[in-house]
């Protein structure tokens, strides 16, 4: 019996100044399919998912909707025609509690106020069907953790009854648990009949829940096909068009698991309120040190206290023995401390600004020419990390919003390798980054070890933390719950730690 | 081999930059879009009445834009750091009434001017401080700021006009070359400004911390003292211009900056800068100016009404904010 075709995209080009994002991709998702899109970064992945909802005008190709043909010029009339979607970043308003984000843009209907009890209830009802009673429909959503925002906007799509129904990278900042709940809905809706197409990083998670996969590679689509007839080395070998395992195997013959005696950075004792408390840990010359954790352990604030972004209430810092007053990042570069921070959007890019003033800012105090900045200065130097890191640009002029996720990544390491770090502070560098990137920035702190510097590496993947690192502490609701040798790290090793169960 | 790849590309797209660079360089020039305007302003005014383009009326122009664009450069880095300041005609006030002060309290002039405008920076750096250390918004800050200073100037002078009659009166009224004085002002401080903005580390800072606050402290920006800078500098600029204005009119008027800090903001708006910061720039400062300044000209010569004249420059910003949206969805 064959089932009904919810949307077909025949065709589908786009283009942006100075790429071509589609070229002439086809798409469809029959009612009752996972359909999963993959890709590396800049694949043309979200430029797909913004033209199905309406975000995007395509260029060229058609859109048949229910086997009509159709034009979502907005995300309202995609929203109304069934298209719900999950989008990658946050698009939730933290100052409104969960139940007016779950219906803002469409509120049901009443004369003149809006009927909060109502509201609330059908809140309450959505949030049960996807199993998530402990959560409070009246909370605010500024007061959540990432995992649960996930969660919201997950219910915030449901709740217009989608026919289809979009996720991009939902399982980023979900855990486990959270992942299981999550592919459970998937399921439930998926036998009601909802078509989903489903973009994801985690190549396991394809095998899970997927019916058919297309891959993207480069905007052109390389196939698609039920996943029986798939495997995982299959899909990376058309993801990347190279051979990942080979890569695999050259970083595992090049590790040197040594690292030297001298301590780089001691932190001591250190607590900051509300955030972690008593935080003992070494840094060696040569090391990886990975931090492993459940979002929300006080990863990312102990390395942001520790570069001087926000402050610390007690404890010490020594650098190379010595002790140092770290109030500001300025006095962490000055010690030569370097940090990559999670969020690349909100704390590590200038959007608006080009490749070149993004790479250069750190370091920006060399290109002076007697009083003045001496721009070719700039240019050579950025051209040169633009080379050396292989940032995929048409030009260092170019605005860095108009990049992918692992160049712009990239140009963040660019500024702060500038700046010749011998502590660098790493905070989910390949976060909702494509393999391919990924295996780059791996070599890159391969690399940067062998050179000597100190590397601490907060990471939520388990098989990147025991891939990387030389020993892992591991956090656990703001304090050390645990550091695990090289030989003692295994995955359960770190869950139970990470889970607060001594071992 | 994927290395070579990735070369190839490049090189592909650096050949491509290359033949369309110089089309390029003209229509991505930030200011395009305005500079244009401005031009076919200016054509259809000296068609209109040919006077428009004698020297004597573009001096003229430029003599009453000269103060403005002295004080729009102090604001366009106040804007690019995504802040605001209102208080910057009280300001111009403040510098006239203080140099006057000064002056008649036995003070070589020069000293006087000096003093002046280190008093507007200084009072510039306490908007800044407000702003950073107590968290403020700088549209409250500056508001609150402007009604203080006002009020400083009548307390001074009692509401009195001071007679400001000195050596360096020139600096108002005076030619050089047949070119008034504030004009070479006003063309030192758009040089200066321009440099500053784009040739220095303190620039970079300043699209930095306009562009991403968090980003730029994490990168050891120290953004509070940018912050304080960029006020302290507009303060500075606002005095300056309103010790111009006592020279030029021989009195120090406690109503002399009335309304200005509007046709500040609105100059540097008209010439690109975003509200929200990270952008902007010097020249397109100037540009907007001029926009204004002509049209003004542009009505008098003309015989139009001065109440139309407050219209189309109302509506001259919002089409030049708007042209600019449709630049950036492009």
């Amino acid at each position: 019996m064959k089932r009904r075709e919810i949307i077909r995209l025949r065709e589908i080009t786009k283009s942006f100044p100075g790429v071509k994002a589609l070229d002439k991709v086809d798409l469809s998702v029959f009612e009752g399919e996972v359909h999963v899109l993959l890709g590396e970064n800049g694949a043309g992945k979200s430029t797909m998912m913004n033209i199905i909802c309406g975000n995007y005008q395509p260029d060229g190709g058609d859109i048949y909707w229910n086997g009509e043909l159709t034009q979502f010029q907005t995300p309202r009339i995609a929203q109304e025609a069934g298209v719900g979607i999950v989008h990658q970043e946050n698009s939730l308003l933290p100052h409104l509690d969960i139940k007016s984000n779950i219906f803002l843009g469409h509120y049901p209907k009443t004369v003149l106020f809006l009927n909060q009890r109502s509201i609330e209830k059908q809140s309450r009802e959505l949030l049960r069907k996807l199993g998530l009673e402990n959560m409070d429909a009246n909370d605010y959503v500024e007061r959540l953790s990432l995992a649960d925002k996930q969660m919201v906007e997950i219910a915030k799509a449901i709740s217009i009854s989608p026919k289809l129904l979009l996720l991009d990278e939902p399982t980023a900042a979900l855990t486990k648990t959270e992942i299981d709940i999550l592919f459970n809905i998937i399921r439930k809706l998926k036998s009601e009949g909802v078509g989903i197409i489903y973009i994801s990083h985690r190549l396991e998670e394809v095998f899970q829940i997927a019916d058919r996969v297309t891959i993207l590679r480069d905007g052109v689509r390389v196939l698609t096909k039920p996943v029986e007839e798939m495997n995982i080395d299959s899909v990376i070998l058309n993801m990347v068009g190279r051979n990942l395992d080979k890569q695999k195997k050259e970083l595992d013959s090049t590790q040197d698991q040594s690292y030297d005696k001298e301590v780089l950075l001691q932190v001591e004792k250190l607590s900051a309120k509300g955030r972690f408390h008593d935080i003992n840990l070494k840094l060696h010359r040569g090391e990886v040190l990975g931090i492993a954790g459940l979002v929300g352990a006080g990863r990312s604030e102990l390395l942001e206290s520790i570069f001087g972004y926000t402050g610390y209430d007690d404890g010490e810092i020594f650098i190379k023995g010595k002790k140092e007053r770290i109030k500001h990042p300025k006095d962490a570069i000055r010690n030569k401390m370097a940090l990559i921070p999670e969020e690349r959007k909100v704390k590590g890019l200038f959007l608006n600004a080009s490749v070149k003033d993004n790479i250069n800012l750190v370091t920006i105090g060399r290109n002076k020419k007697r009083l003045l900045l001496d721009d070719k200065k700039q240019r050579d130097t950025a051209n040169q990390y633009v080379e050396r890191l292989q940032i995929k640009t048409p030009s260092i002029d170019k605005r860095i919003q108009d990049l992918s996720g692992g160049n712009q990544q990239k140009a963040i390491l660019a500024r702060w390798l500038l700046s010749n770090p011998e502590i660098l502070l790493l905070d989910e560098p390949t976060h909702g980054i494509d393999v391919g990137a990924k295996g780059e920035i791996y070599q890159i702190i391969r690399d940067l070890k062998k050179a000597g510097i100190g590397i601490i590496l907060v990471s939520s993947e388990m098989p990147e933390l025991i891939l990387m690192s030389d020993r892992i502490a591991v956090m656990n609701n703001g304090e050390l719950s645990g550091k695990l040798r090289k030989e003692e790290i295994t995955e359960e090793n770190i869950m139970m730690l990470a889970a607060g169960v001594s071992l | 081999m994927v290395k070579d790849l990735v070369l190839d590309r490049n090189t592909g797209k650096n050949e491509e930059k290359k033949q369309v660079k110089w089309y390029k360089k003209i229509t991505q020039f930030e200011e395009f879009g305005i500079l244009i305007a401005l031009i076919v302003i200016c054509a259809i005014i000296a068609i209109a009445n040919p006077i428009f383009l004698s020297f004597g009326n573009i001096m003229n122009v430029l003599m009453q834009i000269s103060l403005v664009s002295i004080m729009a450069v102090g604001a366009a880095f106040v804007i690019i750091t995504g802040g605001i300041d209102l208080s910057v005609g009280s300001s111009l006030t403040l510098g006239g009434v203080l140099a006057a002060t000064f002056y008649s309290l036995g003070f070589n002039p020069w000293i006087a001017l000096f003093l002046a405008v280190l008093m507007g920076s200084f009072v510039g750096a306490m908007n800044g401080l407000l702003i950073v250390k107590l968290n403020i918004n700088p549209f409250i800050t500056t508001m609150a700021m402007a009604s203080v200073i006002k009020g400083l100037a009548y307390l001074i002078t009692g509401g009195m006009p001071l007679s400001f009659n000195t050596e360096i009166n020139f600096l108002g009224g005076g030619t050089f070359f047949s070119i008034p004085v504030p004009v070479i002002i006003m063309l030192i401080i758009i040089l200066f400004g321009h440099v500053l903005l784009t040739k220095t580390i303190f620039g970079k800072y300043v699209f930095a911390v306009g562009g991403n606050e968090k980003s730029a402290k994490l990168s050891g920006v120290d953004v509070h003292l940018t912050k304080i800078k960029v006020y302290s500098l507009l303060g500075a600029l606002g005095a300056l211009a309103g010790v111009i204005t006592a020279c030029n009119l021989r009195i120090a008027d406690t109503a002399a900056g009335n309304g200005r800090e509007m046709d500040v903001i609105a100059a540097v708006v008209i010439g690109g800068a975003s509200l929200s910061g990270g952008k902007g720039s010097i020249k397109g400062v100037l540009i907007g100016a001029a926009i204004m300044g002509v049209i003004r000209n542009g009505f008098v010569l003309l015989r139009l009404s001065s109440y139309l004249q407050l219209i189309s420059i109302g509506a001259v910003i919002v089409i030049a904010v708007a042209i600019d949206q449709l630049r950036k969805k492009k």
